[in-house]
């Protein structure tokens, strides 16, 4: 054991002296997380649960505007903002320049034409129902009054629907009432023809107070509900933890392929030593330097993030697990990088395939961009890759609210996969 | 060209043997010849022992399988008077060696590599300090110990690789070309320190190119070529049965004058 713990002792100081290795190991993935996270934060807003803002220029100054604006409102995604009728070409500049998500005007006497529309077709009905002919109702009840939505033109096609669906929501709400209006009304009319008094027949009496009353709730679940759900720091957070982790291949590799043509191996194979403590005190060592690494990327995710309007990372409730399975992803990292130093025969290789492997590792492996956001191949192609397996890991932890048990697959695999290296690398060593 | 064959003297009989190779055979895959040969070697305890030969000759093969870093493909190594180690391997604990290649980081000062190298002979505490401040003294580096090694000339190099073959006091040391590329003061310096560890009893076996270096430092030489031994005994000996007035003019009557390259 103190021969192992030589050789941690020695790496670390090595490695405290390899300001270029430092950088890589924690600068590195420190920069990316945070940058990531930033940029995917406005992507997943586009695509997930904030859509932005729209502004609403209300030329009709009636009664339609505010009920569209009190109904669009209601959607907590959608930042409305009304816009004076008169900056309408200011708008939509603005709408085009990317400023704001969308435009939605309703041109003046939009109100009155509903209103006259509504009339109309009720008219054609009647005079339908006592001619006893069909008519082009269409024709007779005139043009459909429009409302205009201008979308900024880079917006993705997910959220211009999202926003279409929001306003035609609220649409067809105001043709109900008013339709409701006019039924009511109309019925009154009926009812005074027939002698009987309009006031007689009061709104309460058609349920129209209780539109604004759920009937059916849709209610939406998902696993592991009440823990955290899955988001952009839940799914960069762990990702660039175990991109840095596994980056520790190149000085791990490197400084091993060093040792064997330095001459500095062969005095290793000449003492009264283990081949085994020497690999296993490098392994423990940047066992080490991926525990910190971790450890930094998870006090950026738990104390920068929430500064910069990100969610907090946090690990409460899963302290254990979370250790754990670092631990087991930096051992397959060390096993891998001490057989890359095994392998190569030279320094450009490793670093050259080293760093190779785990960008397209990461990229496959849901690192660079979420797994569910890849192609159906490429999410059948993400579990070959280590990184995905220590990613999948950290989200069944994190994300879907289980224990070690559903990630053990992941795990063993992560293990089999550094100790496989291992192996392969002492064979090489020893040899 | 033809070659003079000289029969190999006989060891210095009065002096113990502390390494016996019997027929030891080593090849290399892909390789047309082994790399050492049915070689039968003695050499005795305490004596500075040198091993010539030609680039390719089979000396630095012979140190490795001596060192227990190659496993031979026949014949036997043994260590009178000493246990063998685990699988019939030379007892390492006994054993020193300083590759040819300088074996330290650079990135290390020159202590904090004795440190780590005494450490994995299994030195400890006190006993580990007093060693490392011996090797920084063997190696003239007391002012520089704390230094980095990049920072070092070729000559202090080489005398802390030496020094870091040194720590755990071995009965046998091994050093493949231990002078090579380095000033005369710091050639000067390690020569001395060599034949004061051999007359404190260290059996030295040291392979080197330079002829006159071995005339003058060893009680023994070896000349080895293509694995096999050209002639053994005391320079003084070899030169005077062969009637040849330097050792280098004997080693080329026994090597040839081609280049190996």
């Amino acid at each position: 054991m103190g021969r192992t713990l030589a050789v941690v002792w020695k790496e670390l100081l090595l490695l405290s002296r390899d300001h270029a290795g430092l950088l890589s190991l924690f600068l590195l993935p420190a920069a990316l997380v945070l940058v990531i996270t930033l940029v995917q934060q406005n992507v997943m807003e586009l695509t997930g649960e904030r859509t932005g803002s729209m502004l609403f220029i209300d030329q009709d100054q009636g009664e339609l505007g505010p009920e569209l604006q009190a109904l669009l409102r209601q959607h907590r995604g959608i930042e409305l903002l009304v816009w004076p009728a008169e900056r309408a070409a200011e708008a939509r500049s603005a709408v085009v320049a990317g400023k704001h998500s969308g435009l939605l005007i309703l041109p003046a006497g939009t109100g009155e034409a509903l209103w006259a529309r509504l009339e109309r077709l009720a008219a054609v009905a009647a005079d339908q129902e006592a001619d006893g002919q069909t008519v082009n109702q269409e024709e007779r009840a005139g043009a459909l009054p429009e409302l205009q939505l201008y979308f900024d033109p880079t917006l993705l096609p997910g959220f211009r629907q999202e926003i279409g669906a929001l306003v035609r929501l609220a649409m067809a709400r105001v043709e109900l009432d008013w339709k409701l209006e006019l039924l009511v009304g109309t019925i009154r009319s009926r009812l005074e023809q027939l002698g009987i008094p309009g006031e007689f027949l009061r709104h309460e009496t058609f349920g129209i107070e209780t539109l604004d009353e759920e009937l059916l709730r849709l209610r939406e679940w998902a696993e592991g509900a009440g823990k955290q759900q899955p988001g952009v720091v839940q799914q960069n957070v762990p990702a660039w933890a175990l991109f840095g982790m596994f980056f520790t291949v190149l000085p791990l590799g490197g400084g091993l392929l060093w040792e064997r043509r330095a001459g500095v191996w062969l005095r290793f194979r000449s003492m009264p030593l283990a081949i085994g403590s020497l690999l296993g005190g490098k392994m423990l060592a940047y066992m080490l330097v991926g525990l910190f690494q971790f450890a930094l990327i998870y006090l950026i995710g738990n104390r920068l993030f929430p500064l910069l309007d990100l969610p907090a990372f946090t690990i409460a409730g899963v302290f254990f697990e979370i250790g754990l399975i670092v631990l087991v992803v930096s051992l397959a990292a060390c096993g891998y990088g001490l057989m890359l130093g095994s392998v190569c025969s030279s320094y450009e290789q490793v670093t050259m395939f080293g760093a190779i492997s785990i960008v397209l590792a990461a990229a496959v492996g849901g690192i660079m961009v979420p797994v569910y956001a890849m192609p159906e191949f490429m999410q059948q192609l993400a579990v070959v890759s280590p990184l995905n397996w220590g990613l999948t890991a950290f989200h069944e932890v994190l994300v879907r609210g289980h224990g070690l048990a559903e990630a053990a697959s992941q795990l063993v695999g992560l293990l089999l996969f550094g100790l496989g290296n291992l192996l392969l690398a002492w064979r090489l060593t020893t040899s | 060209m033809s070659r003079r064959k000289v029969p190999p003297a006989a060891p210095a009989a009065a002096l113990p043997a502390a390494i016996e190779l019997v027929e030891l055979r080593k090849s290399y895959p892909g390789q047309r010849r082994p790399a050492v040969d049915q070689l039968s070697l003695r050499i005795p305890r305490g004596l500075l022992f040198g091993l010539l030969g030609p680039n390719g000759a089979g000396k630095s093969t012979t140190i490795a399988l001596l060192c227990g870093l190659l496993r031979p493909d026949g014949g036997t190594i043994s260590f009178p008077g000493l246990a063998p180690g685990p699988g019939s391997l030379p007892p390492k604990q006994i054993l020193g060696f300083v590759p040819q290649d300088l074996a330290l980081y650079d990135h290390l000062s020159g202590r904090e590599n004795l440190i780590f190298f005494g450490r994995l002979y299994g030195l400890r505490g006190a006993r580990l300090q007093e060693r490392v401040a011996y090797g920084l003294q063997l190696a003239g580096l007391e002012v520089r110990a704390q230094q980095r090694v990049a920072t070092y000339s070729g000559g202090m190099k080489r005398r802390l690789n030496l020094a870091a073959g040194l720590l755990h006091e071995p009965q046998i040391l091994c050093l493949d070309e231990p002078t090579v590329g380095i000033d005369a003061q710091s050639r000067q310096l390690i020569h001395e320190q060599l034949v004061a560890l051999a007359a404190q009893g260290m059996t030295i076996i040291y392979t080197t190119h330079y002829l006159e270096e071995a005339e003058r430092l060893c009680r023994q030489v070896a000349i080895i070529d293509e694995g096999r031994i050209m002639a053994c005994g005391s320079p003084r000996e070899l030169l005077r049965e062969g009637g040849y007035s330097s050792l280098g003019e004997l080693f080329f009557a026994l090597t040839g004058k081609e280049l190996r390259d």
